[in-house]
């Protein structure tokens, strides 16, 4: 057997559907940034890509948790209600006991044991999802499904159920250099760092080795239950540290806040090339690219003053498209 | 007096009080390459997985290079320079083969990063030894079969084992790749590797093997050198079985009406060109061994799996689209052989699964169902098949025997007293006393008017109740024996 059709041997590149799966993202978000450069004046300007890129930057950075837990096959719908209590947290901190006080934010000093203690309580709600999906093998929807409307009671408890202000950290997640968002480059510098553990380092690797077969990984001397922990963790983390920037962005923690966004999360994962199915995925560009089509499209329909209403629509008609998009492509190797 | 690489003496190991092992003593000399033989269920996995520490035995003991070797994991295996190579293929298809190679150390450099630059080196001399038709960067996905399996050989070859173990390493493969894969080990033996070699085509154990072993119902029957034994000495021993299970009695009448006809039947490369026909009132058996596609035909013939090619007829009529629901409506019958995922619903009740096939029937207008209908239909059906139940609503069956769980299964089709029953091993995992009883039902089916097509490994029960067996090798059917010719020896071998 030659290479070439070594290569080629299970390949088919060929089908109509294969195509659609794999361009037909691209083509209807095409049309979408088509339509709102001819229906509004200011969407194709530099001025609106910035701000896409500082509205997209938190949930990225949640992004590149997710692709951590679905590349193992998992998955944390708990990330839009992490969001939230670590910001309520933050907030009661910083507003109600004065553990944080504002002076101490005026210089870094204060934010250093801000984002300190968000990540900590990330990780600590990571590590709780990843034990007992795996000590207790329970499925990771219902554990999470739990962990979410948990942590959003804790919050309202300790909130007591009304709005905490968060505005003194607005000056660190509105902040720019040059005309840059500081939380882009953030963004960009967890995209490298994390796009590297997953792609070059063992760690990285021994996660896409136990979404593609467990049984195969264990077989291979994986410790599996301690890997999907770990990347668990990440998730919590990292979606932690996305819930208190995006919070200070806003300037305040409303009951609602982050509410939802573990579908927003979740679907922009897979718009940039994960499965659902575990064993394939990218931090770099796949992060990048959910993210930025999701807030692209969400963008313009504010650009074009649509209905609140459609919003919600569309949300969910992007996340029934990245799906059935994900399960075309998946051609049953993986299960 | 030649060294001796691995010693097993007196190994025994039951499951749940069966006796699968029967006190194996077997010695492998350094440097041969020793096959090992037996039929599906003769003990020769379980006896490998107790060698690579997956499950421990129950009593004997082994040695490895004249140590003890207690294997407790896979681990110990590696350490004590033991090899696998599974017919199961170990390899992730979404890693490259570098990395695949090397999943089980990464070496690593700062920061963690794995030292891609060593790694592709080390493979790519791999791959230049065998001249693999690949590059280090290619994904496993994008691979064949035969490609692959040379991939998982080089990762073995990695930790320099002295013992290698091949389990039915050709199954996949097609004739170039299985010439490959023997010129290769071969090349092994050459460079001092001691092989196992379990396998049940007994063309490539006779080209490849210095000795022979013989395991049936876990003893090893023989073991002999390969020029001193035929091939067909090889069968008997590992097909002569005494012949002691009871079977029914029931007279009937083959019809000369044909039931179902199918005609060149063609599915990938495991089905290849298969005619049969089956006649009203008789029980015809598919004999043949794992991999042989007997599964696959009938799957085929049920329309659960797409055929690429062939026709079937089904009282002389054309069937113009092959699928469950037109085969079910043509009064056709298929009992999976995979009872637990395909043919029940554990957690529900013996009525519910029994009642599952007919529910149409007993559904009146605006779709509610008739409870009453349906009680009589399920009782009637039990007292039939003589299924132990004291409250069909509401006992699951899951509580139930093996046995049993097998009649329900085989009820739920017979409530609809299908013309053209097919059997995937219909008596696997149940008890000698259920056998029997599944063989009356069986019968009196056939009796009854019905076509019966029954596929088992067990031989004995095949030429206990079957008119008919046909013998099917390498998606051929390599043969087919009439009830008064029947030898164990005569099939077997169209088998091997």
């Amino acid at each position: 057997m030659d290479k070439e059709s070594a290569v080629h041997f299970n390949k088919r590149t060929s089908g109509f559907s294969t195509q659609i799966a794999r361009f037909g993202v691209f083509i209807i978000f095409g049309m979408m940034v088509v339509f709102f450069a001819v229906s509004s004046p200011r969407f194709f300007t530099l001025g609106n890509f910035l701000l896409i890129i500082q509205q997209a930057s938190p949930l990225g950075i949640a992004v590149v948790g997710m692709i951590y837990v679905l590349v193992v096959a998992g998955i944390d719908i708990s990330i839009g209600s992490t969001m939230y209590f670590v910001s309520v947290i933050v907030a009661m901190l910083t507003y109600r006991y004065n553990i944080i006080t504002v002076a101490m934010l005026d210089n870094v000093y204060g934010y250093f044991i801000i984002y300190f203690i968000t990540i900590a309580v990330g990780i600590i709600i990571g590590f709780i999802n990843g034990f007992l999906t795996t000590k207790f093998k329970m499925l990771p929807f219902i554990v999470t499904l739990s962990t979410l409307n948990i942590l959003r009671g804790f919050g309202y408890m300790i909130s007591e159920s009304t709005i905490q202000q968060v505005s003194s950290l607005s000056g660190f997640s509105n902040s720019k250099i040059g005309p840059i968002p500081v939380i882009f480059i953030i963004f960009m510098l967890i995209v490298v760092i994390f796009d590297f553990i997953l792609r070059r380092s063992a760690f990285g690797r021994h996660l896409m080795a136990i979404g593609n077969s467990k049984i195969s990984a264990k077989t291979a001397g994986i410790n599996i239950n301690r890997n999907i922990i770990i990347s668990y963790i990440i998730c919590g983390a990292l979606g932690a540290l996305a819930g208190v920037m995006s919070a200070g962005q806003i300037g305040s923690v409303a009951l609602n806040f982050a509410e939802g966004n573990e579908f927003i999360v979740i679907s922009a994962a897979v718009l940039g090339g994960t499965s659902l199915f575990g064993g394939k995925g990218t931090v770099f560009p796949g992060a990048i690219i959910g993210i930025l089509l999701i807030t692209t499209i969400m963008n313009g329909l504010a650009m074009v003053n649509a209905s609140p209403y459609v919003y919600t629509i569309f949300r969910a008609v992007i996340i029934f498209l990245a799906v059935m998009l994900d399960s075309m492509k998946y051609k049953g190797d993986l299960r | 007096m030649k060294e001796i690489a691995l010693k097993l003496f007196g190994i025994d190991k039951s499951y749940s009080g069966v006796k699968v092992l029967h006190g194996i003593d077997i010695e492998i000399t350094k440097g041969e390459v020793h096959g090992l033989v037996g039929e599906n269920g003769a003990g020769k996995s379980t006896l490998m997985n107790i060698i690579g520490g997956v499950i421990a035995k129950d009593s004997g003991y082994m040695q490895v290079f004249g140590a003890n070797y207690e294997p407790n994991t896979p681990a110990s295996a590696i350490d004590a320079g033991i090899a696998f190579v599974h017919q199961e293929l170990n390899l992730f298809s979404n890693l490259t083969v570098a990395e695949n190679m090397f999943i089980e150390a990464y070496p690593v450099g700062f920061g963690g990063a794995i030292k891609y630059k060593q790694i592709k080196q080390i493979a790519q001399k791999c791959i230049d030894e065998y001249e693999l038709p690949v590059t280090p960067d290619i994904k496993i996905e994008e691979l064949s079969t035969g490609v692959k399996q040379m991939i998982e050989i080089s990762k073995a070859l990695m930790k320099s084992p002295r013992i290698m173990i091949f389990d039915e390493p050709t199954t996949s493969l097609s004739s170039r790749e299985k010439d490959k894969l023997l010129a290769t080990i071969n090349d092994l033996k050459e460079r001092g590797i001691t092989i196992i070699y379990i396998s049940h085509i007994l063309d490539d154990v006779f080209r490849l093997c210095d000795r022979i072993s013989v395991l049936r119902d876990g003893h090893i029957i023989e073991t002999s050198n390969t020029g001193e034994v035929t091939k067909s000495q090889v069968v008997s021993y590992m097909v002569g079985r005494e012949m002691n299970q009871e079977y029914p009695r029931i007279d009937k009448e083959i019809s000369e009406e044909i039931l179902l006809e199918a005609r060149g039947i063609r599915f990938e490369n495991k089905v290849r060109d298969v005619s049969l026909s089956l006649h009203k009132g008789e029980i015809a058996g598919l004999y043949g061994l794992m991999g042989s596609g007997r599964t696959e035909l009938v799957k085929t013939l049920f329309g659960v799996e797409k055929m690429d090619q062939g026709e079937v007829f089904i009282n002389g009529r054309k069937l113009e689209k092959i699928t469950p629901k037109t085969c079910i409506q043509n009064r056709m019958a298929f009992v999976t052989e995979d009872r637990h995922h395909e043919g029940l619903l554990l957690p529900k009740s013996v009525a519910e699964n029994l009642i599952i096939v007919t529910l149409p029937k007993v559904t009146q207008k605006l779709g509610i169902v008739n409870r009453l209908k349906e009680k009589s239909i399920v009782e009637e059906i039990i007292k039939n098949l003589r299924i132990k139940v004291n409250n069909p609503q509401k006992q699951n069956v899951i509580n139930l025997s093996g046995g049993n769980q097998q009649k329900v299964v085989l009820g739920k089709w017979v409530i609809n007293k299908p013309n053209i029953f097919i059997l995937d091993e219909p008596t696997r995992g149940v008890d000698v006393g259920a056998k029997y009883e599944i063989y009356t039902i069986i019968a009196e089916m056939a009796k009854n008017g019905a076509a019966i097509f029954i596929i088992s490994s067990e031989m004995e029960e095949l030429i206990g109740i079957c008119d008919r067996i046909l013998v099917m090798r390498d998606g051929q059917l390599s043969g087919s024996v009439a009830k008064g010719e029947y030898k164990q020896e005569t099939i077997g071998a169209l088998a091997l």
